[in-house]
């Protein structure tokens, strides 16, 4: 391999990786702003939509139903955890959230590893094995397939919060409460609502790089804390998310490639740490969205 | 607009005509133990300016809480157009008819002007909100002038008086028939508090808003109120129609210095 191919190879992983944390990032954050709950839960729906499409597929279910009934469960699941776990909280501050969110996570894992095992779990491709090559690098269509969606699932969601009354409406919960009950926003709706779509989204990603990563009970920590890496650097807005996701993923497939495969997980949790050390220091444009 | 005319100074009257638009029935509302308020009992008739003049801690604000549903009462009724919304939520209440201004404002900061004056006619049924948010946005500049030139600018960048309107703009974006406005003056420039006292007549007067007008500023509250009740340590203590409480001595000692 050239150092170019290898080059682009390294990229191309960087950006599949990037775009996944992106929209995992998003996940976390439509939650926070609206509900200040940071969700741990986050990195299990993407652990749950995998898992539940290999087992639905297992049980006979074609791969289409299978997806379906995967995204379906995960975003009951995570919505069912807002209105009968979270919300009847006595006391909330945003420690008990997080706690509760921490045990629950804990929770869907156990359950799972009760159910199917500590195996890693693989799909098929959706769309065959088929590989092109760019530049001497070759992109699976698995690759592409996820690229094409979570572009589209962040295109939707920005066109959707800035171009429609509900999407506007959720800004503004973020923004104000009070405000937002006083126009007529039924705040516990809207709840559940970021809740499901946390849910759906978070499956959805792990249903598309179940292909390529493989997935397993024990996956849902590590990928959800990325996405939580792609949303405090990117200071919780969503092109602040996408680019602090894409910055990540090209940082870990650059660091796995030229370096060793050993820093890929370290690097994100590495980035965390000076980012958070370093937002003391007020960096411009980070802040404020 | 300019400063409010003498003879505009509250329209002498008698019984209070108009028909019952709201109805507070012996409300008391706890913050925990501590009660702030004790047995209120109110009415606003259409067409009606109330005032409720209060000095600080009295329960004003908790009073516009209460009645937008953001505080529940423990006990009393309050009747909006022959319906009981004491139990109801803010949500709800505001497709009841009943928009309030609250004290501290609460807008959406980070939003447009026009996202927030847009975001007012959230309440409305699907079916008609594009309709009646064209018609009440001619409206809101009618009042506010200088809201037409802000419209892209982030509410946060706005003045503390511009800031003011916009948060009346937005209440009035739901078409409301009544409007509770907590202490509209508030960091206002005396020559502003007259302007806004005669635009909130107007809102009543000429688009059929009854209006619960919530103000330390009694002097400037006075001028434009047709019936007054006055608030003291959570209860009512005095009530009448605008010029018989004008010439009250209590009033005139307490409220307007003499
Ligand atoms: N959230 C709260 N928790 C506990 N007590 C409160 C709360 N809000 C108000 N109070 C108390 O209730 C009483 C009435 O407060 P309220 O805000 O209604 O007064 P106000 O008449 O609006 O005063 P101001 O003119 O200063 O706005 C006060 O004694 C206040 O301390
Ligand atoms: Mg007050």
């Amino acid at each position: 391999m050239t150092l170019l191919s290898e080059t682009v190879q390294y990229a191309i992983s960087g950006v599949t990786a990037g775009s996944i944390y992106a929209v995992i990032g998003i996940c976390w954050s439509v939650v926070y702003l609206i509900t200040k709950v940071l969700n741990f839960t986050t990195g299990e729906f993407v652990m749950l939509g995998g898992m539940l499409t290999w087992a639905f597929h297992r049980l006979g279910f074609g791969l289409l139903p299978s997806v379906f009934f995967a995204v379906a469960c995960t975003t009951a699941i995570s919505m069912l955890l807002e209105r009968f776990v979270i919300r009847p909280i006595r006391f909330p501050t945003e420690m008990t959230y997080m706690m509760i969110t921490i045990a629950s996570a804990s929770v869907i894992k156990g359950l799972v590893l009760l159910q199917w095992g500590s195996e890693s779990r693989r799909i098929e491709p959706f769309f065959g094995t088929g590989v092109i090559h760019i530049l001497g690098a070759g992109v699976t269509s698995q690759v592409l397939c996820v690229v094409a969606l979570m572009s589209l699932i962040t295109l939707s969601l920005h066109l959707f919060l800035n171009h429609t009354l509900m999407g506007t409406a959720l800004r503004a919960s973020a923004i104000n409460l009070t405000g937002a009950r006083l126009i007529g926003i039924d705040v516990g709706k809207f709840r559940l609502f970021c809740f499901g779509l946390a849910g759906g989204l978070g499956a959805v990603t792990g249903i598309v790089t179940a292909p390529i990563t493989f997935t397993g009970y024990e996956i849902g920590m590590l990928t959800g804390l990325k996405g939580l890496v792609a949303a405090i650097a990117g200071g919780w807005s969503m092109t602040g998310t996408v680019a602090a996701g894409l910055t990540l993923g090209l940082l870990e497939g650059f660091g796995a490639g030229f370096v060793s495969t050993g820093l890929k997980d370290v690097l994100a949790l590495l980035v965390m740490i000076l980012f958070l050390i370093l937002r003391t220091i007020s960096l411009p444009g980070m802040r404020k969205r | 607009m300019g400063n409010v005319s003498d003879n505009d100074v509250c329209r002498v009257r008698g019984e209070r005509n108009g028909e019952l638009r709201l109805q507070i029935d012996g409300i008391s509302t706890f913050y925990g133990e501590a009660q702030a308020l004790k047995d209120v009992s109110l009415e606003v008739h259409s067409k009606e300016v109330v005032a409720i003049l209060g000095s600080n801690g009295a329960g004003k604000s908790t009073l516009v809480k209460t009645l937008t549903g953001l505080v529940s009462p423990s006990r009393g009724r309050i009747v909006l157009d022959g319906e009981s919304i004491e139990k109801q939520v803010a949500h709800e209440i505001i497709r009841k008819g009943s928009a309030c201004v609250p004290e501290s404002r609460e807008l959406f900061g980070s939003l447009t002007v026009r996202e927030n004056l847009e975001l007012g006619a959230y309440s409305l049924p699907n079916a008609v909100r594009k309709r009646v948010q064209a018609e009440r946005l001619e409206m809101v500049f009618s009042l506010f002038a200088v809201l037409k030139n802000r419209l892209k600018q982030k509410a946060e960048t706005l003045s503390g008086g511009e800031q003011q309107m916009l948060a009346m703009g937005r209440a009035l974006m739901a078409n409301p028939k009544l409007l509770a406005s907590d202490e509209p003056s508030l960091g206002l420039a005396p020559m502003l508090v007259a302007e806004m006292m005669s635009t909130l007549r107007r809102i009543c007067d000429e688009w059929a808003v009854s209006l619960l007008l919530v103000e330390q500023n009694a002097r400037a509250a006075l001028k434009i109120a047709d019936y007054v009740y006055v608030l003291e340590r959570g209860e009512i203590v005095l009530e009448g129609a605008c010029d018989e409480v004008i010439a009250s001595p209590t009033i005139q000692a307490a409220y307007l210095g003499g």
